[in-house]
């Protein structure tokens, strides 16, 4: 019993570092299946919208010396208001146009933190940012069950706008936007105010991921992050709040907990070949679940189901 | 007058290939309305394309770049026939076809690190001749790329805008149906302009990387400002792109004249971004309600 | 079928219906001029007729008063007893919630939302879409569940809580979602195009109802024994322009025009 309790958790630290890189991925994904899945907004700067947040929370821990909550609130406020301009920009553009526009702001961002080297370290880096509190040997479990819950009530929220009038305009929005006009909705300001909402969520997921890499740099937003959210998204099923949770466990899940901790790869494979089979298969995935299933695992919505049951809602 | 005299040099000679790339995926856009993301990739293999021909077989740089270009269109058509034509005929939504694009994308550019290596590669070119124009250094290779792209971009545009296929891609373009009716093959049409795309792209790779070296990141590091040149030059046809391209790079050099070569690439992307906001969407204007 | 004449409007004084007022309005597409409009009042009356050949810009023409289409030149302005509002300077979210509202010639249909949610989505106030509201869903339901359940009554719907399947379930869904707008002034595009003629009868009754309530119609339709039947006024478009109006009567008296442009047989 002992033998498969140590074979479990025997390296508690990579396993908990591992669980919150899944809980970031399955956080981020269920607001961009809020964008994507249910506003059809294609965000694909997903790590500029969250990397804000990270190094808002940064500059504002180590640079000012802000104490955490106040940090906190800015790391969201940056993401927010980085949505509010990017929905701005994208509102009355189509997709490629959403492509470029949401790209170029996570370049900017990414540019912006290499280039300010006053006030973000740089390539140098920016620490150190600690947790918050310390309870001894148990502060990343806390930590860790701090994220849960912040993962959980963005699935709760994800779940309850599913089920209200305002889930309803925004899939309104995203599957026939001039008709949804033509019924009196204001379609760019519902596309504003999504962006907006759902990237100061992304926002503060990045400022709850500081203390966790205690030291930050720029490499830590790139592409690969987006490409990763995406991927667990569409293959879980971006119509559904729980896809990006399915997808995540599917992909970040395997590769970075299981195969990581529990699979004996030879160090040097673990350095090169295993990240890069990694995104070939993540690659391969996109294509193939949008070819072949394109609403992922779970499907699609079930809207039916919702009318069906009036008298629960 | 020097320092606008050192702008566009400086300018023209170091983003001439971007000029190239982004006619290369303004074809794409403009014929199968698909925003490729994988052309980052056309691009990156162009660069390993050459520099494999160039060292493996000794060929000179020159041989290695008409090999390169022809290999990438190759890749460019094989990516078309194995993946978009299959999204088109299954009717995938356009974010989708962008998603799919961006996985094909990721797929490539790290499936090629299995058979290039991890490293990055380099040219083995005698080492370039330093000239002065107007008080402004640059290597012959930047001349004779500049020069080969004007070439390039001239023939290229010669084919869209004076050829039979080039009217075949340009009749498609515009009215599949009727294209269809009046005897034009779409697959070899379709195929033509893939492979013309694929070889832009790919040449664009080739001087980027004879510039510096073949690595995995080349083509997308690009691909944000090709993007935004097709979609603020795409508008008006080819000529608009080349423009788009060269006011680009006399742009981004004049800034890095002036302020630091990061923030100027971040003053670039945000006067991108309010040109793409201004111009709206002045192109749908036929709604459906 | 010609005793659509002397309808009265619902109780209201003659003066009191809100009317669109049209100056000046083109459109062209490339160089083919397809609205060429000095001035034209609709809704005077409780039901209008638009009537013309294909390409009469008939369409073209209500797009244009939505602004689902800008026009190159000219203004429309909805007149409402004493305020005016210039209906060619506001977005088309503004002029639907104003009480202008159409429905589609071609079917229009929200992909993903059931025939409810559709419906729903239609009464639902600003107010109850603000993102925090995520408990709001009972509220919308129980203030307009009957009057939604009561459109559904009328018709036989395949699956009404599932989706709307067929293009006439879809394109009676659009005149539905129009009509719990509750318009001032409802602009019909073909609304009967494709359903049968039972269904389309009961349209008609429907939409008869409404008039009765105070809403004003305006409608475009190829069926001519539907306008002759509903329309108290007609105007007949070609060429972009109205080059005869008055009632259905008056109209089909003068054959030789109406000939002209839609063949014999239509008068």
């Amino acid at each position: 019993m002992s033998a498969v309790w140590d074979y479990l958790f025997g390296s508690p630290a990579f396993l908990i570092f591992g669980t919150y890189t899944l809980m970031m991925i399955v956080g981020l994904g269920i607001l961009l299946h809020l964008q994507l899945g249910v506003t059809g907004i294609g965000n694909f700067g997903v790590a500029g919208f969250w990397g804000a947040g990270l190094y808002a929370f940064g500059i504002m821990q180590v640079t000012y010396d802000v104490g955490f909550w106040p940090a906190l609130l800015v790391a969201t406020a940056a993401g927010g208001v980085l949505g509010l301009i990017t929905g701005w920009v994208i509102a009355d553009l189509d997709d490629d146009g959403v492509l470029a526009a949401t790209l170029a702001v996570a370049t900017i961002v990414y540019l912006a933190i290499d280039s300010e080297k006053d006030i973000t370290g740089g390539r140098v880096g920016l620490g150190t940012i600690d947790f918050p509190f310390d309870v001894g040997k148990r502060t990343d479990l806390a930590w860790l069950a701090i994220l849960f819950g912040v993962v959980g009530v963005l699935l709760w929220y994800a779940r309850r706008v599913h089920r209200s009038p305002y889930g309803r305009l925004l899939i309104a929005t995203g599957t026939n936007e001039p008709l949804a006009r033509s019924l009196r909705k204001p379609v760019k300001r519902t596309k504003v105010g999504v962006m907006a909402l759902t990237s100061a969520g992304m926002g503060a997921l990045g400022g709850l991921y500081g203390p966790i890499v205690h030291f930050l740099f720029p490499t830590q937003l790139t592409v690969a992050i987006t490409v990763s959210v995406i991927t667990a998204l569409v293959l879980g099923g971006q119509q559904r709040p729980l896809g990006a949770f399915v997808g995540a466990l599917l992909t970040v899940g395997l590769f970075d907990i299981v195969i990581k901790l529990y699979v004996p790869l030879p160090k040097d494979l673990l350095e090169h070949a295993f990240p890069v089979t990694k995104q070939i298969i993540f690659g391969a995935l996109l294509i193939f679940v949008l070819l072949f299933r394109p609403l992922g695992f779970l499907g699609r919505m079930r809207r039916e189901r919702h009318v069906k049951g009036l008298s629960r809602v | 007058m020097d320092f606008v005299a050192k702008a566009v040099i400086i300018g023209l000679t170091e983003q001439a290939p971007l000029v190239l790339a982004a006619m290369g995926m303004a074809l794409i856009y403009n014929l199968s309305k698909v925003i490729n993301v994988a052309f980052a990739e056309t691009i990156t293999l162009g660069a390993y394309f050459a520099q494999w021909v160039n060292v493996a077989f000794g060929a000179s740089f020159y041989l290695s770049l008409a090999i390169s270009g022809i290999l990438a269109g190759v890749l460019s058509c094989v990516t078309y026939l194995a993946v978009f034509r299959t999204a088109e005929r299954r009717g995938v939504g356009p974010v989708e076809v962008i998603i799919i694009s961006l996985g094909l994308s990721v797929l490539l550019r790290y499936a090629l690190q299995f058979v290039f290596g991890y490293e990055a590669r380099f040219f083995e070119t005698p080492p370039p001749r330093f000239m002065k124009l107007f008080g402004v250094g640059f290597t012959s290779f930047q001349l004779t790329a500049f020069i080969l792209v004007v070439v390039l971009a001239l023939l290229f545009y010669l084919f869209v805008q004076k050829t039979v296929w080039g009217r075949q891609v340009r009749a498609l373009a515009s009215d599949a149906d009727l294209a269809k009716v009046s005897g034009i093959n779409p697959l070899l049409t379709t195929l033509v302009m893939w492979f013309m795309a694929g070889a832009a792209g790919g040449l664009a790779g080739a001087f980027w990387g004879v510039g510096s070296s073949a690595k995995p990141g080349l083509g997308w590091d690009r691909f944000l400002l090709t993007l935004l040149v097709v979609l603020v030059g795409g508008a008006r046809g080819l000529r608009g792109v080349i423009l788009a391209g060269m006011g680009t790079g006399v742009l981004l050099s004049a800034l890095k004249l002036e302020i630091a070569p990061l923030r100027a690439e971040i003053v670039l992307l945000v006067a991108f971004i309010l040109v793409l906001k201004l111009r709206g969407n002045r192109f749908r204007e036929l709604a459906k309600v | 079928m010609s005793e659509g004449n002397g309808r009265a409007p619902g109780g209201r004084a003659p003066g009191g219906r809100a009317t669109i007022r049209i100056s000046g309005l083109t459109k062209s597409f490339g160089d083919q001029t397809v609205v060429n409009i000095d001035e034209l009042v609709l809704g005077a009356k409780p039901v209008e007729g638009l009537i013309g050949p294909n390409g009469a810009g008939k369409t073209t023409l209500m797009r244009l008063i939505m602004r689902s289409t800008k026009a190159d030149t000219g203004t429309v302005t909805l007149e409402d007893g004493s305020s005016e509002v210039m209906l060619s300077k506001l977005p088309p979210h503004r002029i639907a919630s104003l009480g202008v509202v159409k429905t589609n010639q071609v079917t229009q249909d929200f992909a993903g939302l059931t025939i409810w949610d559709s419906l729903l989505l239609a009464v639902a106030q600003r107010h109850d879409e603000r993102p925090h509201r995520v408990y709001r869903e009972r509220h919308v339901r129980e203030s307009h569940g009957e009057e939604i359940r009561s459109y559904l009554d009328l018709f036989e719907f395949s699956e009404p809580e599932g989706f709307a399947h067929s293009t006439g379930e879809k394109k009676l869904l659009d005149v539905i979602r129009c009509l719990l707008l509750k318009p001032k002034i409802l602009l019909l595009d073909e609304p009967t195009a494709g359903l049968p003629d039972d269904v389309t009868a009961q349209v008609i009754d429907m939409l008869r109802a409404k008039v009765a309530e105070g809403m004003s119609v305006v409608i475009v339709e190829h069926d001519l024994d539907v306008i002759w039947g509903f329309s108290d006024v007609v105007h007949f478009m070609a060429e972009g322009d109205v080059i005869l109006e008055g009632d259905p009567a008056y109209i089909r008296a003068h054959s030789t025009v109406v000939e002209k442009y839609l063949g014999s047989g239509h008068v």
